[in-house]
């Protein structure tokens, strides 16, 4: 069920991430909001400034991507060519291998041999009992 | 309605509950209901494969643990390990080289 929650919240959070840069973006110099464009975008990354090159040339300057860096409070901001990824925070968890076919060959014939086996496995020889009583 | 159960249908569930037991336990969780996943143990004529690799494990675990003579009943090289019947007859040939490695090593 949580699962299910987290779902839904990531969804609305997305929305809303997504929508807040066009807002902002139409009303940069807003002084309602405080800060300039510049300090909003913050660092650019390199795949980023790729996709704007030759298609939206004015929107290179505001994004960061030429000589002139963007800023924040005045520092300079340096050109990321590698985004961080979220996902490879640290090495996947052990799970079990699947079983091969070969790696357990069971030699039986019929599901009565089948079942003597896995009483004889398991350790408890009733069930093996009570299936030979009732052939 | 427990008390009116088979052999054969407790040892099923004693089965489902080994495999639940080697963390191969998962749970679907919907909004309002969980599922379960519980292994089929027989599938037609034979055992299900991850049921037999657990099975396997088990029964080396328990000759391994207690001294009970089973150990007889296996015959082991690197390559292979062979679970025999108290007749000596092959019940289950196992070539998973991880499984047969840690039970030389237990042995010695």
């Amino acid at each position: 069920m949580s699962n299910i929650i987290t779902a839904e919240r990531s969804r609305v959070d997305n929305s809303r991430s997504a929508v807040a840069p066009q807002s902002l973006s139409a009303n940069s110099n807003d002084p309602r909001f405080g800060f300039s464009r510049s300090e909003f975008v913050g660092p650019i990354t390199k795949e980023a400034c790729d996709l704007h090159k030759g298609s939206q040339p004015e929107s290179l300057v505001d994004a960061g991507c030429t000589s002139r860096p963007a800023t924040v409070s005045g520092a300079q901001v340096p050109l990321i060519t590698h985004a961080p990824k979220p996902w490879s925070t640290g090495p996947a968890s052990k799970k079990e291998e699947p079983v091969t076919p070969g790696s357990y060959q069971l030699m039986t014939k019929n599901i009565r041999e089948t079942i003597f086996t896995a009483a004889f496995l398991f350790g408890d020889m009733s069930a093996h009992k009570e299936q030979l009583a009732m052939v | 309605m427990k008390e009116n159960k088979s052999a054969l249908e407790k040892l099923n569930d004693q089965l489902k509950d080994l495999w639940k037991k080697n963390g191969n336990a998962s749970v679907i969780a919907a909004k309002h209901a969980e599922f379960t996943v519980e292994p089929k143990v027989f599938i037609g004529d034979t055992l299900n494969p991850e049921i037999l690799k657990v099975l396997v494990a088990h029964y080396l675990a328990r000759t391994a643990r207690q001294d009970s003579g089973a150990g007889a009943n296996i015959e082991v090289t690197p390559e292979k390990l062979v679970i025999k019947t108290p007749k000596g007859r092959p019940l289950v040939i196992v070539r998973d080289r991880k499984l047969i490695q840690q039970y030389i090593a237990a042995r010695q």
